[in-house]
């Protein structure tokens, strides 16, 4: 197997960035979707159900955006994942940054592996990341985080590095040129036959 | 002779009261009272104090005022933070800029109002201001304040913050027909100063009466919506699902504030009351409320007309002592007051460049 060469977390973002923007909006929508079914429905809380709501609703979300180039999965209970160029998302609720511990999963436990290149061939394997969200004591989502994957077994999880997924409101700088009065306006001396203005 | 008048219309500007202005210039409150009342002539060493006190010259005090803004009017519309004084002060101000615009128009022509005074429908008022406006159905607006100087509207910039308000209409009468001018607060963020003003040009628009009236402020926030976020292109960009940071994104485009955004989706039946409600809580939760991202920033507009009429009289480098002698102001006067207004939009090339100062000491 072929020594993985993990990109930097910039370039990742970097890469990613016709797609990041549109994974947290999936998640604030999910969010909210999450939120107002136990609130209209006065129900009492459920975790679990929260987070089959939640990534129910982003992948809705996803879907409308038909974006050319994701494949969205079809996995149990609305799980979520995503094949895009060069890489393989997988999303889940957390706690803070921390990826998931796989516990007995094997398929998890095979993911958090980057085996790129693997035995015989010369076709490098996406990279595999994770997509971490979590919300707030006001159930409010709190963060979304991009991490690498480098390990997991039952007990542990390790990470080649983690960043999160700037909110686009915040991340946008768009170049607003400050408004500029292009020309003057029609005014002009009453003793001035000719357009334009005239110094005294 | 003194005008009385004139006296009061300093002493509101300067933010004081008859016994105030009477302790600073050592006579009693009453003395004040009967100057302004002109039911006694003012000695010139009085006027000369007043003037001293007032930072305005003894001859701005030897004529009338050309116009006196209601300051109850101003009162009518505005928020509990504002107090008598300020909007004396505004409306005082404000009549001292319009008498310079009037003053100076003797010499320039002028431009015509085109838009229109007398719809009804808010809706209706927008989208034909737009056509006046010279602005397409579905575009934003570039610059609002321009656009409006364009059309004939005459832009009063106050140098303060005007307490509990961002803006204020007044229709001045002039030989063929009454005029808008619109009075504009400093210290504003660009977003909000620009919906302040479409508010006010829908008053215009829909020739509202100064006066409290929660019907009539309706309509004119009505009428702002659709002018700087116009139903159609809004159903076109905007799509469901909606999300904060899609609103978010939208905000240097249209140059409207993000709240702005949300309370027009949500009038447009875009998202329902549940989701404008949740929308809001979670502009709270991020502190935007009182600040949206500073990346998102509207950059502030300046109107350009009362400095562009001061270059055409009295110069493009202006000279304000011939312009203080002719208006009966101060040149301080006239400098802060036009120091609110933007320069001349090719005025940098008429600045003298580092350059010239400088001593290259690069070999050959």
């Amino acid at each position: 197997m072929g020594s993985p060469h993990i990109p930097s977390p910039e370039n990742t973002l970097a890469d990613l960035s016709w797609l990041h923007p549109e994974i947290y909006r999936a998640f604030e929508h999910g969010v909210y979707k999450g939120k107002t079914h136990f609130e209209s429905e006065s129900l009492d809380w459920d975790a679990s159900a929260f987070s089959t709501i939640v990534r129910l609703h982003a992948k809705a979300y996803l879907k409308t955006k038909n974006l050319d180039a994701v494949e969205i999965e079809q996995v149990n209970l609305s799980g979520l994942s995503l094949r895009v160029p060069k890489y393989q998302i997988k999303m889940w609720k957390s706690e803070g940054s921390d990826l998931p511990v796989p516990g007995a999963s094997e398929p998890k436990q095979e993911f958090y592996q980057q085996p790129l290149f693997p035995n015989g061939t010369e076709q490098p394997n996406p990279l595999r990341l994770a997509v971490l969200w979590n919300i707030d004591w006001q159930k409010n989502l709190d963060a979304v985080w991009l991490v690498c994957p480098k390990y997991g077994d039952e007990k542990s999880a390790e990470a080649h590095w983690c960043v999160k997924i700037p909110d686009p409101a915040l991340a946008s700088v768009p170049v607003v040129a400050a408004p500029t009065v292009l020309s003057d306006l029609p005014i002009k001396r009453k003793d001035e036959k000719a357009t334009g203005t005239t110094d005294n | 002779m003194f005008s009385g008048r004139r006296i009061r219309q300093a002493r509101e500007l300067r933010r004081l009261t008859q016994t105030e202005l009477a302790k600073k210039v050592g006579v009693g409150q009453s003395a004040i009272a009967h100057v302004e009342s002109e039911f006694k002539n003012p000695s010139r060493s009085l006027i000369t104090k007043i003037a001293m006190h007032t930072q305005l010259p003894v001859s701005f005090f030897t004529t009338d005022p050309l116009t006196e803004f209601p300051v109850q009017s101003l009162l009518f519309r505005a928020k509990a933070a504002m107090t008598k004084r300020d909007a004396a002060e505004a409306s005082r101000y404000a009549e001292l800029l319009n008498e310079m615009a009037e003053k100076m128009a003797a010499h320039l022509t002028q431009i015509p109002l085109t838009i229109p005074t007398s719809i009804s429908d808010p809706n209706s008022a927008a989208q034909q201001t737009r056509l006046a406006l010279q602005i397409p159905p579905d575009e934003p607006v570039p610059h609002l304040m321009n656009a409006m100087e364009r059309a004939g509207v005459l832009i009063l910039a106050l140098p303060a913050a005007l307490a509990g308000r961002d803006a204020f209409t007044v229709w001045i009468e002039r030989k063929t027909m009454p005029l808008p001018a619109i009075a504009i607060s400093r210290n504003r963020p660009g977003d909000r100063l620009r919906l302040s003003l479409a508010h006010e040009l829908g008053h215009v628009a829909m020739r509202h009466l100064p006066r409290l009236d929660p019907d009539q402020e309706k309509r004119a926030y009505t009428f702002a919506a659709e002018l700087l976020m116009p139903a159609g292109a809004m159903r076109r960009e905007i799509s469901n699902p909606i999300t904060l940071s899609s609103l978010a994104v939208l905000k240097p485009r249209w140059r409207v504030s993000i709240q702005a955004l949300i309370r027009r989706v949500y009038d447009l039946h875009l998202v329902a009351e549940r989701q404008y409600r949740y929308l809001f809580e979670q502009v709270a939760i991020k502190g935007w409320r009182v600040k949206e991202p500073p990346n998102l920033d509207v950059p502030i507009e300046k109107p350009r007309g009362l400095r562009q009429m001061a270059e055409l009289v009295y110069g493009r480098q202006i000279d304000y002592e011939r312009m203080a002698a002719d208006l009966h102001l101060s040149p301080a006067f006239l400098r802060q007051a036009l120091q609110e207004y933007a320069e001349a939009p090719d005025a940098a090339e008429d600045r003298p460049t580092p350059a010239r100062n400088v001593i290259s000491f690069a070999k050959p």
